[in-house]
């Protein structure tokens, strides 16, 4: 039978799926090269050297830094033990030799060999501890000072210091009087055993001296056992000493890469006094522990960078770190190594 | 072919005209196509941008040498809230300067691009020359390990041209490339986040 012209035209229900496929196929494949082709005519990754005059040995090699002369480490790690805190941020051991480590928002009470005696907590995130015999305790949180009791009871707080006030460090002197180094006012506070600021030390103002300069939030005081309150001042690489009025004394310290002097923008970063009047040092950057005579001579290396590698990497976001340094009445050295929190101990034969 | 195969062939479409027009219908609709895909590619591509994480950069130099771009997209921005201002910037000077001045031999900057600008002493300001920078982190290596880190790399989207696969990206160890919403294209430190 012969078709009429118009069933000629009429598409079958099966010629209609099949072109309909074909065209979806098409218009799909037209629309992957063009998707495709917005990567295509993008320019292709040169081999450029776009780095003029850079030697393969500039910038800082920080494995050539922390190199050190192995005759130069005279202690050996005793013992360690864990913080039992997420972020350890500093280090206090009292007369009666009890560890003090705040952190997160407690602080951790340790006997001399790690066990733990009890926490404390803080409402906020505390930089400085101190306690002299374990009766009160002192606790930098953020812009003040608050006095606890042995059971964690709060018995004052000294309110802001400072309206860019943080509290690094924290000492007692005569009379039971506080000392805080403020890292944000550049100053070190007196303030009587209540609570009330007594003066502002700004550090060595007169005669060309340009004060406290503390680039980085780590201002460390310490007191020796003749009464001076030596304070780290970082970004002059020194560390000076006050008494209790807060004229100067003395000072000692230069900046070098350099075992003998203190590296990098601003070090040392925290300090503590043995019983015969020389200093431990802690530095960040290359965080290394040393010793200095009392006049400011360096001695011996307490513990190399290459002891630290969770220091010597790059810091992920939060809080920058550095280590905290405490001796006993034994002379040993406590390190708090914050990359890994950790309380490590180190002894000199 | 005989009279009937002929037939029957035109009655399957299987014409010459027929494929003609079949095939013109498919380059249509392929251009159609194409065209359409480049600009969805396109739409998508300006969703999200490149930059990059500056906690998870690892200053490893890639930034100034694997760009398609010469110089690279990539330069360094200086957050002044967390600088120090130091009188010894480990960012601007070599790890053993001779002196701390501004001479070449003591910049650990290859093209001098920092400007170092004393105000009252002993702090110094240190600022960013964009035209100079070429991205190489040095500056911010030695910032980030010794200092506060207010030095830090971003990638500047007036000059990137946002390659789908970026070079640099692939070339990252830290794997610090990320793409971020190309409304709020920039990943800046903090006073909180910077310690």
């Amino acid at each position: 039978m012969k078709k009429s012209r118009r069933d000629e035209n009429k598409q079958s229900r099966r010629d209609f799926l099949r072109k309909g496929m074909e065209g979806m196929l098409a218009f799909g494949a037209g629309g992957a090269a063009g998707v495709f082709a917005d990567d295509t005519i993008r320019p292709k990754p040169g081999n450029h050297s776009a780095i003029p005059n850079a030697s393969p040995t500039s910038g800082y090699d920080m494995s050539k830094l922390a190199e050190v002369d192995p005759a130069l480490i005279r202690y050996r790690e005793k013992g360690r033990f864990g913080c039992d805190m997420e972020e350890s941020v500093a280090l206090w051991i009292d007369n009666g030799d009890l560890v003090y480590v705040c952190g997160d928002e407690c602080v951790n009470v340790f006997d001399r060999v790690g066990r733990k005696r009890t926490t404390l907590k803080v409402g906020g995130r505390p930089r400085a501890v101190c306690s002299v015999d374990g009766d009160r305790i002192l606790v930098a949180v953020g812009d003040r000072i608050v006095i606890l009791d042995s059971e964690g009871g709060v018995l004052s707080d000294t309110g802001s210091l400072g309206e860019r006030s943080v509290v690094t460090s924290i000492a007692v002197g005569g009379e039971g009087t506080i000392f805080a180094a403020d890292a944000g006012e550049k100053c070190i506070w007196k303030i009587s055993a209540d609570g009330k600021v007594l003066s502002k030390n700004r550090g060595d103002t007169e005669g060309g001296g340009v004060g406290f300069v503390i680039p980085s939030p780590f201002f460390d005081i310490a007191f020796d056992a003749d009464g001076l309150l030596w304070a780290t001042n970082t970004g002059e690489h020194r560390i000076e000493a006050y008494n209790e009025e807060g004229e100067i004394s003395r000072s000692w310290g230069k900046p070098t890469m350099a075992i003998e002097g203190f590296c990098g923008c601003c070090n040392p970063v925290n300090i503590s006094i043995l019983n015969d009047g020389r200093f431990v040092t802690a530095e960040k950057g290359l965080p290394r522990v040393k010793v200095y005579s009392a006049d400011g001579e360096f001695e011996c290396v307490v513990a190399p960078p290459n002891s630290f590698p969770g220091l010597m990497r790059k810091r992920p976001a939060g809080r920058m770190r550095a280590l905290d340094v405490a001796v006993n009445s034994d002379g040993e050295v406590y390190v708090l190594d914050t990359g890994s929190s950790q309380v490590r101990i180190f002894v000199t034969d | 072919m005989s009279k009937a195969e002929k037939e029957k062939g035109i009655e399957r479409g299987h014409s010459r005209r027929g494929f003609l027009s079949g095939g013109f219908r498919g380059a249509m609709l392929f251009f159609f196509g194409m065209v359409t895909g480049f600009f969805t590619g396109k739409v998508r591509a300006e969703r999200t941008v490149w930059q990059i994480d500056p906690f998870k950069c690892v200053f490893c130099t890639n930034c100034a040498t694997e760009c398609v771009l010469e110089p690279s997209a990539v330069r360094c921005v200086q957050y002044y809230p967390i600088c120090g201002y130091c009188k010894l910037c480990t960012g601007y000077f070599d790890p053993q300067p001779i002196n701390l001045d501004t001479g070449a031999e003591n910049q650990i900057c290859p093209t001098g691009a920092i400007i170092r600008t004393k105000l009252e002493d002993p702090y110094y300001e240190y600022t960013i020359d964009e035209e100079l920078c070429i991205g190489c982190a040095k500056c911010v290596e030695g910032c980030e390990l010794f200092g506060n880190g207010s030095f830090f790399l971003q990638v500047r989207h007036d000059k990137c041209v946002n390659c789908n696969e970026c070079a640099i990206a692939v070339s990252c160890p830290g794997q610090a490339f990320v793409r971020v919403p190309a409304g709020d294209p920039y990943l800046l430190k903090t006073r909180e986040t910077a310690g």
